[in-house]
């Protein structure tokens, strides 16, 4: 076995990247069609607010990293019904608000630069076995959500209004993404870190979306994308002894790039 | 080019891309050294230090966390806990100090690593300051830096030296006769910290972080630390203000910084107080200068020693 596969936490490491790296992108794709790429940022941080009181209180970040993104995200979603508010200045609000509450909650109890560092660009030697057994759980939940609901979650992406004539329940819908969105993103953060889990929800997609197929197959190409984006990140970030979570956007920026300048007209 | 195309370019260029870098990692291969020296790993410079003193040429020890990074800043990458995992013995502080060695021990054992927490057999004072305004809270609470009195730094070289005769008992008589004679080096500062100490016109010392409790109980100093137990924390205004007037109050003409921590603090109050900065090095790792000149732990604290006898006026 290559030396890489001997350590419990790279094993968990790979077996976590995996199972992100195919629920992000699929989340992701319905948060870009509605230009709502900046809601995975937003969230992202909220969890920073969870993270916080979790080493505060010496209970587990993680869970309430879940609970604090998705209390963001049901407001968030709350906020947006209230017409003089536009959508970006909610998320821009929910976005340095939250930064400044976990500021704030970090400076209450002292000392807790190191493992503050490792939240925010990921750190996949502390990925525990409970990381893993809740990031199967909601792997499961978004594929079942994303498999029944897709035509549903298909027309409310595209045309909300249309889809609310259709009989669609288009609230409910949205509450159910952003709520997926924010769990997956507390999820996320061991491995890639809360400032990087936005590019790797939008990269992916954005890169697939260049080729112009069909949503259903750009679904699957931004899947593929994060995939490999995921795999080799990791593999290159053991080897050459580089940041995994930097190394992994890094290499789903290359995608970009690439997706981009071979679609340019010529 | 069709779409399908596109796709089919766009990962073999990444592909090539990925497999440069990947020859790149491969080149580099670990130069496994084949020989009968015991391998040992030590979470952080003065543990590693105090391994080789006691194993000689007998072991070969790596620090994990390089020279110039605080020991408890530091987070191994996973290819660092690869290479712990290639020792026999990895011995780290505990005790919160070196919270990332704490959490990899158990995985490290489970690869048949033995490991030593070198915090388990001492007596550690706790912090009743923290430990009030931070009920039920385990971290930060006990006191972790007991190298720093050069008696107990005694006892951790007893300690080391059980350790390594319980894992490679055949040397035991090599292990034996280098720790008495680093022992005696030891006992020697211990003797010239007293005699150095015992006549001073001052008792105060400002220091960075709160590293030296332990020193300061052996030397009957005291000392008043700017910011807690943890180094790299940053201290409020308001702590700044009460260390100013306290330097004023007192006449107190020195304060003391760290070599790897950010001295901007300290120096503020030094502009403030018009008191001068010496360096007190809690010797949790060295920078790649002092390495190369060749310091080690007894070197350091003696110029500690120095810096001591010239804030406190001692004759």
């Amino acid at each position: 076995m290559p030396e890489i596969f001997q350590l419990d936490f790279m094993l968990r490491a790979f077996a976590a990247g995996i199972l992100i790296s195919i629920i992000v992108p699929l989340i992701g794709v319905f948060l870009v069609v509605r230009r709502y790429s900046l809601m995975a940022d937003t969230l992202a941080h909220v969890s920073l607010v969870g993270v916080a009181i979790g080493i505060l209180t010496n209970s587990q970040p993680v869970v309430s990293a879940v609970a604090a993104s998705t209390l963001a995200a049901v407001a968030i979603e709350k906020l947006r019904a209230v017409k003089t508010l536009f959508a970006e200045s909610i998320l821009a609000i929910f976005l340095s608000g939250s930064l400044a509450v976990a500021v704030v909650i970090m400076s209450l109890a002292k000392g807790l630069n190191v493992s503050l560092l490792s939240y925010l660009f990921g750190s996949i030697s502390t990925i525990g076995p409970v990381d893993l057994y809740m990031l199967a759980a909601v792997f499961i939940c978004v594929l079942l959500a994303i498999v029944l609901l897709y035509k549903e979650f298909f027309l409310v992406s595209f045309d909300e209004e249309f889809a609310e004539a259709g009989g669609v329940k288009a609230r409910s819908l949205n509450l159910l993404i952003v709520v997926l969105a924010a769990v997956t993103i507390s999820l996320s953060m061991r491995i890639v870190g809360i400032l990087l889990i936005g590019a790797l929800m939008v990269m992916p997609v954005v890169s697939a979306k260049q080729f112009g197929l069909s949503f259903r197959n750009t679904i699957i190409l931004s899947i593929l994308f994060s995939l490999v984006s995921v795999m080799s990140g990791l593999f290159l970030s053991y080897y050459l002894d580089l940041a995994s979570g930097g190394t992994i956007v890094l290499i789903a920026l290359v995608i970009f790039l690439l997706s981009f300048f071979l679609n340019r007209p010529q | 080019m069709t779409t399908a195309k596109k796709i089919a370019v766009l990962f073999i260029i990444l592909g090539v891309m990925i497999a440069a870098a990947a020859y790149v990692a491969l080149k580099r291969k670990p130069e496994t050294v084949k020989n009968d020296r015991l391998a040992v790993s030590a979470s952080f410079y003065t543990i590693a230090h105090f391994i080789e003193k006691t194993g000689g040429d007998k072991v070969i020890v790596e620090s994990v966390t390089p020279p110039g990074v605080e020991s408890h800043e530091f987070e191994p990458t996973p290819r660092d806990i690869k290479k712990a995992s290639s020792a026999r013995l990895f011995a780290f502080m505990g005790g919160g100090f070196d919270p990332w060695a704490e959490r990899i021990a158990p995985e490290l054992q489970n690869q048949g690593v033995a490991t030593l927490e070198l915090t388990d057999s001492f007596e550690l004072i706790e912090d009743e300051e923290e430990a009030a305004h931070e009920e039920g809270h385990d971290h930060g609470t006990k006191d972790p830096h007991i190298w720093l009195d050069p008696a107990l730094a005694v006892r951790m070289t007893g300690v080391i030296r059980d350790k390594l005769i319980e894992i490679d008992p055949a040397r035991q008589d090599e292990y034996m006769e280098n720790s008495a004679q680093f022992i005696k080096d030891l006992e020697r500062l211990d003797h010239d910290y007293r005699t150095g100490l015992s006549n001073c016109a001052k008792k105060d010392i400002i220091v960075a972080h709160d590293a030296f409790r332990y020193l300061g109980a052996r030397y009957n100093l005291n000392i008043i630390p700017i910011t807690g137990i943890t180094s790299g924390e940053e201290p409020s205004p308001r702590r700044m203000a009460e260390i100013t007037r306290l330097i004023k109050e007192k006449g107190i003409q020195y304060i003391f910084t760290e070599p790897l921590a950010s001295p901007a603090a300290l120096q503020a109050v030094a502009r403030e107080t018009g008191a001068k900065t010496l360096v007190l090095n809690p010797v949790e790792g060295l920078t790649a200068g002092e390495e190369k000149a060749g310091k080690g732990y007894i070197s350091i604290m003696r110029d500690n020693l120095d810096n001591l006898r010239k804030a406190l006026e001692c004759r």
